[in-house]
């Protein structure tokens, strides 16, 4: 049967038919579709992980277990998870582990691009890169098939363009892999030096005899046409190539680590001129070079954000006709923005009131950077706020500056509550707020610890953030409803200025989530407004100016929050 | 109704009788834009299906992620007998079918010299951002495009509800790509919720037979 999947999909299917029985994953655009595919089979225990390095030492148990296990995450999930993935290239699997690593060149949704394939080789173990769905989905069975015969971790590593286009894929069936948990081995599974020293030799064989399979697997494959112009390509960019210069000599790598050393060399020497495409760093390129061919790379092809079809042919030198466009910078910008009736928005309109630096971190809420509320100073990655804010408080002297913590409730959990813990231990007197909407706004609604209920809808035991935050040693933990705005004003005012450490929790479900919500929309006596434009502060999408510069409200889109009532000072607006 | 650009191609017959004289058809590209919350993805995966279902390979892309609600929205589907890139090269786009004034603006440059745009006649301006008086249909006809106006609220509401708008769009756009139109409401069934297929296929039907273009 055919149908049409995602690359992500597609990786999902892989796995369900590769006998995968444990699949675990941190989400992260564009990533996150993976595991909630895979909830969907009943034969397959997918959970979300806490963060993606739990989510990979969860896999590896798995796999010691018997079963064959996939661990999903985005490229920055892959910094946290790094510290077992490089250990589990020293011991090996038992039952076949793959780690998916869905990057995001042009930083689509993320804070940085970059490019994980270094991974593979930091780590030294075996990555494929498929091009589109079916490979994606055919590749993850070769990599669980490539992961038990070598005893080694496997990288499947995809991009944005991979994971979210749609190409038609074969289904096939599953089947049942079952191994018997792992035999004690102290010498393969204990990596103290004794150990590793050992294994350190065996991993430099392993990858040795993995050399010696690429070349000639068959995902490895030359497309010899017109010998003048060869080109080496993998993943995405393959498509890209034969949509451009259909007459090339292509060798297209589908295991791009490690690198099948002769038939690369006899491709460069079969053909005139060797261009190396791909996406971010010179992985390919400065691999080949070592080998002592000639080609052209990075010259030509740029190595920031995404390539596509048109940056290929203007690098080949391809002409063709010019596109007819014109300039569009008049038309005005969507850029993304709080939803109106969002309850993060009350909370970043005081703390820029207060004149606090604030520390933010990833989420819907780094929104809160952006003009007009321009409240969120800085953002680093998952987790970091907490710990940056107290770094600052501890390198400032001036008592009236002060810097306040501000995350989510699914990053805190992801990697904010070690910092809280330091907090307490190192004597901090900052403000941490946990912005708990109950879920994983940003991603597409995903649940989490705090949530009470698990990737397959079940129900679990919800962590209780007040009784963390007091058990870690905080003696202030305040909870609030952001919509009750005076009560907002005031804690923040007092908490921030008060020299002992307080960890604050502004409660409320995000709205797009609460469908039950009662509210009573907003509207504009217009008799009352005087255009003093405190208001549009805000950044609420539901409000704009009218031609007469006063502000009205748009009744489509107000989700009926209390905010832009409580900021106008002429009174001017009140319920629908 | 003018420009069927692949009315020869219509349907898994003819398909089946090009493969079989070995004739190459070259890959088409059909974009569709507009603001997140107005179905597009959803219409997307419509388009991508009936045109499996009538023999295609067919490869289909959008970015989605921080574009939520009121931010631009745009899919890009490709189809012939074999499909490489899932992005077109710039200014080779065949058809576009936008959902919004300022969005078809953006993207009207993405398509052919004379190539056809089906344009939802409904403007909204940016979230918070005043009133954008431009003259935006004026622009988009001297883009030498063929614009092609549609009041897809209209169609929506005599359909039943205002949230077909995107299935009564796609009714419009399904004259210019001449697959069945049994393989459409096959797309619209397997992909709309089962309570709503009533609506959308009245909405569907209502797109198709438009002649009214504004």
């Amino acid at each position: 049967m055919k149908k049409l999947l995602s690359g992500n999909e597609a990786i999902a299917r892989g796995s369900y038919e590769a006998g995968v029985r444990f699949a675990t994953a941190y989400h992260g655009t564009p990533s996150t579709e993976i595991l909630e595919e895979l909830a969907k089979y009943d034969q397959v225990c997918a959970e979300w992980s806490i963060n993606e390095k739990v989510a990979l030492e969860k896999g590896i148990g798995a796999g010691l277990g018997g079963a064959r296990s996939l661990v999903a995450m985005k490229h920055v999930g892959l910094n946290v998870a790094s510290d077992p993935f490089m250990i589990l290239a020293y011991t090996g699997v038992c039952a076949g582990i793959v780690i998916v690593s869905a990057d995001d060149p042009y930083m689509h949704s993320s804070q940085s691009e970059q490019d994980n394939r270094n991974y593979a080789k930091f780590a030294k173990a075996p990555m494929l890169e498929p091009a589109d769905s079916q490979e994606a989905k055919d590749f993850t069975k070769l990599a669980f098939d490539l992961s038990e015969k070598f005893d080694t971790p496997v990288m499947l590593r995809t991009t944005t363009r991979i994971s979210h286009s749609k190409s038609v894929v074969e289904l096939g069936e599953r089947h049942e892999v079952i191994h018997p948990p792992f035999d004690k081995d102290v010498a393969k599974y204990v990596m103290i030096p004794v150990f590793a020293r050992k294994r350190r030799l065996i991993m430099e064989n392993r990858m040795q005899q993995i050399a010696g399979l690429v070349e000639t697997i068959g995902c490895n494959r030359v497309e010899y046409n017109n010998r003048r112009l060869g080109i080496i390509c993998s993943g995405i960019v393959y498509l890209y190539v034969k949509e451009v210069v259909p007459q090339a000599s292509i060798l297209k790598l589908g295991v791009t680590y490690p690198l099948p050393q002769n038939k690369i060399k006899e491709f460069c020497a079969s053909v005139d001129k060797v261009y190396v495409i791909e996406e971010l760093d010179p992985f390919l390129e400065e691999q080949i070079r070592a080998m002592g061919c000639s080609v052209i790379g990075k010259e030509a092809i740029p190595s920031v954000g995404e390539l596509n079809p048109d940056i290929i042919a203007d690098a080949l030198g391809i002409r063709r006709k010019a596109a007819d466009v014109s300039d569009k910078s008049h038309l005005p910008a969507r850029p993304p923005s709080f939803c109106p009736g969002c309850a993060y928005r009350g909370v970043f309109y005081f703390l820029k009131k207060l004149k606090v630096r604030v520390m933010g971190d990833i989420g819907c809420y780094t929104l809160g950077a952006l003009p007009p509320l321009e409240a969120i100073d800085a953002v680093f990655c998952m987790g970091a706020s907490i710990g940056c804010a107290l770094g600052f408080e501890k390198a400032v002297s001036d008592p009236d500056v002060k810097a306040v913590a501000v995350i989510g409730d699914s990053t805190f959990f992801h990697s904010g509550i070690t910092a809280l813990i330091d907090v307490i231990y190192n004597k901090g007197v900052g403000t941490v707020i946990v912005l708990d909407n109950h879920t994983t706004a940003m991603t597409g609604f995903q649940d989490h610890p705090g949530t009470g209920k698990t990737l397959k809808r079940e129900g679990s035991q919800a962590v209780d953030l007040v009784k963390l935050g007091e058990a870690v040693g905080f003696k202030r933990v305040i909870t609030f409803d952001p919509y009750d705005m005076d009560t907002v004003y005031k804690v923040l005012k007092e908490e921030i200025k008060r020299e002992e450490p307080s960890l604050i929790i502004s409660k409320r479900s995000c709205l797009l989530l609460d469908k039950k919500r009662k509210y009573q929309k907003r509207k504009i006596d217009a008799a009352k407004c005087n255009g003093c434009g405190v208001c549009l502060g805000l950044g609420c999408p539901a409000l704009g100016e009218t031609d007469n510069k006063k502000v009205k409200i748009e009744p489509v889109m107000c989700n009926g929050c209390p905010v832009c009532e409580y900021v106008c000072r002429q009174g001017a607006i009140e319920s629908a | 109704m003018a420009v069927l650009f692949v009315n020869m191609y219509a349907g898994r017959g003819l398909l089946r009788v090009l493969k079989k004289k070995n004739y190459k058809m070259d890959t088409k590209s059909v974009s569709i834009v507009g603001i997140g919350g107005q179905g597009i993805i959803m219409a997307s995966e419509i388009v991508a299906c009936a045109l499996m279902l009538a023999g295609f390979d067919v490869k289909k892309n959008e970015i989605k992620g921080m574009s939520q609600m009121g931010g631009s929205v745009s899919s890009c589907l490709r189809f012939g007998q074999k499909v490489y890139s899932p992005l077109p090269q710039n200014g080779q786009t065949d058809i576009l079918l936008s959902f919004e004034l300022i969005e078809a603006c953006r993207s009207i440059d993405c398509l052919r010299a004379d190539a056809p745009a089906i344009i939802n006649n409904f403007k909204l301006n940016p979230m918070g951002s005043s009133n954008c008086e431009l003259d935006l249909i004026g622009q988009l006809r001297q883009s030498g495009r063929n614009i092609i106006l549609v009041d897809g609220i209209k169609l929506a509401l005599e359909a039943g509800n205002i949230k077909a708008v995107n299935v009564a769009l796609l009714g419009v756009l399904a004259n210019y790509l001449s697959l069945e139109k049994d393989v459409w409401l096959q797309a619209v069934a397997q992909l709309a919720p089962k309570k709503t297929y009533k609506i959308n296929e009245k909405a569907f039907m209502l797109g198709y037979q438009n002649d009214s273009c504004v």
